[in-house]
């Protein structure tokens, strides 16, 4: 590092950085090694889709970048901030920093996971008056903005459980986007929806990624890794095989391993 | 058939009514307290240290495994032998403050635990640090499942508490037996104490059942989405079928 850098040097810098990096992350449930040896850095507004077959640990990667998940070895940074350090001394983000962290990276759940004992409306304002320390009615102010963006204003009062899951799945995403966050994970998103569902979902999802918001997906929807992804990540059995532009790794897998996985995959979509 | 004189129900009624008081003050007094340290037994049955999970097992596990008459006769007359002598009310509110604080204290943790834990993650994931995704998040839901539950505890220790006339407390039960030695009607004075009991409990039973129906709904497990449907959300829509 040197210290004396001219300033326009120094942005270019920190454009060109990127915001996820993995370095050699390992993780293993007992004896079963989830992931082995994982590096992967995503730049700024890039839309990353994993793929792979179910226990290839796409998921377990995705929940560590967030620190919902523990590493083994390794280091992981997220916007410039190391969430865990297993290296050398093995150090996990804390307290009100992990807080901080968190807040700037949104995590969108397979099963939604809504506050059901709030109304919709609330469940968006939560994080930003709780966490951000926004106040009230700024909070809903800009929790009734993402309604609409997600086009359920309408619902604003109602309880979760009375929206259908691919709604459900929306508002958990204006949620998301309510705390401003730099990076998006989304895990499985559309897993637990009917195919309509799933494309109004999708819409929404395809919608963000034009903001240049940097976003990685754990997704089974390989025409949605195709359409809005622009980078694919092919992992089996802890490891990342295949690692393309959307279009090079779905059509032209290099490794047999990811063309025998999408070709099983055109056998049971037919 | 003995028979009942209306003339003197209304003799009786102002003792009883006396005697209601103490019930229902002491059966207050000890909602209050057992509500308050049931949470503490329960916070102890999740602690993540094993000897206090012990110990808070055990304590839950006596006091379920006896009867509350023995635990009674015992604070009372047993812990004097240890130069521990409390005044009949004092003993009465300290034995069931201990028995309900055990029975509220599981109620509580099953509620806790019936909190799916992707709600904590849900929070965790927003930046809530743990006490703040604890009081938005869980503990509400928690309260909602807890609740009913909760309600038929304060019925059953309004009834419990009739017991306390086995150690000298003129609360409604004792009240109505001393009436009754007195006037051998034990006919009519029984059947007034029953109907007391019976018009406090029942608006309390209703309660329970309204409670339970409100917060069903309420909770509704919406996490499930359409894959899986848990509990009520199963019945809801099995029985939405059926019609």
């Amino acid at each position: 590092m040197t210290v004396t850098k001219d300033y326009e040097k120094d942005t270019e810098m920190i454009q060109v950085k990127p915001i996820v990096v993995l370095e050699g992350v390992r993780k293993s449930f007992g004896t079963n090694c989830v992931l082995e040896h994982i590096d992967l850095s995503i730049p700024r507004g890039q839309i990353v889709a994993l793929i792979g077959p179910s226990g290839s640990g796409k998921t377990t990667l995705l929940r560590s970048l967030n620190g919902l998940e523990r590493i083994d070895s390794g280091k992981i940074t997220v916007s410039g901030v190391v969430m865990q350090d297993a290296s050398e001394e093995k150090t996990m983000l804390k307290g009100a920093a992990l807080c901080t962290a968190r807040a700037n990276i949104g995590f969108v759940f397979q099963q939604f996971n809504l506050f059901p004992q709030m109304s919709v409306l609330e469940n968006v304002v939560v994080g930003q008056v709780t966490v951000l320390k926004r106040s009230k009615a700024s909070a809903r102010v800009k929790a009734l903005e993402l309604l609409s963006l997600v086009g359920l204003q309408h619902k604003a009062d109602s309880p979760p459980s009375q929206l259908s899951g691919g709604q459900q799945q929306r508002v958990a995403i204006a949620r998301t986007l309510a705390m401003d966050p730099e990076v998006i994970l989304l895990d499985e998103i559309t897993s637990a929806l009917d195919p309509q569902m799933t494309i109004e979902v999708l819409k929404v999802v395809r919608e963000l990624g034009k903001s240049g918001i940097t976003m990685v997906l754990v997704t089974h929807e390989m025409n949605f890794a195709r359409h809005v992804a622009n980078r694919v990540v092919f992992m089996n059995g802890g490891r990342i095989i295949e690692d393309d532009k959307p279009e090079r790794l779905l059509d032209h897998p290099r490794q047999p391993e990811t063309a025998a996985f999408i070709h099983s995959f055109e056998a049971t979509e037919d | 058939m003995p028979d009942v004189s209306i003339a003197n129900s209304l003799d009786y009624l102002p003792d009883l009514l006396q005697g209601l008081l103490w019930t229902l003050g002491i059966s207050a007094a000890v909602m209050v307290l057992s509500l308050i340290g049931a949470l503490f037994v329960a916070l102890a049955r999740l602690s993540p240290w094993k000897p206090v999970r012990g110990i808070a097992l055990s304590y839950v596990e006596i006091i379920r495994c006896t009867p509350a008459l023995v635990q009674l006769y015992y604070i009372f007359y047993v812990l004097p032998l240890f130069g521990l002598a409390l005044p009949a009310l004092v003993a009465g509110v300290v034995a069931f403050t201990l028995i309900y604080s055990a029975f509220i204290s599981e109620v509580y943790r099953a509620a806790l635990m019936a909190v799916p834990p992707t709600q904590m993650e849900a929070a965790r994931a927003l930046g809530m640090n743990y006490w703040q995704a604890m009081f938005k998040v869980i503990l509400p839901q928690a309260a909602r499942t807890a609740t009913p539950p909760t309600v038929n505890y304060l019925l059953s220790l309004i009834k419990d508490t009739s017991l306390l006339s086995v150690i000298t407390i003129q609360e409604l039960m004792f009240s109505g037996l001393i009436l009754a030695s007195r006037t051998f009607e034990y006919f009519t004075i029984l059947t007034l104490v029953a109907i007391i009991y019976f018009v406090v409990c029942f608006p309390l039973t209703i309660l329970a059942r309204r409670l339970e129906r409100r917060f069903d709904n309420e909770l509704g497990y919406v996490n499930t989405g359409s894959v899986g449907l848990s509990g009520p959300g199963l019945l809801k829509r099995a029985w939405g079928a059926v019609k």
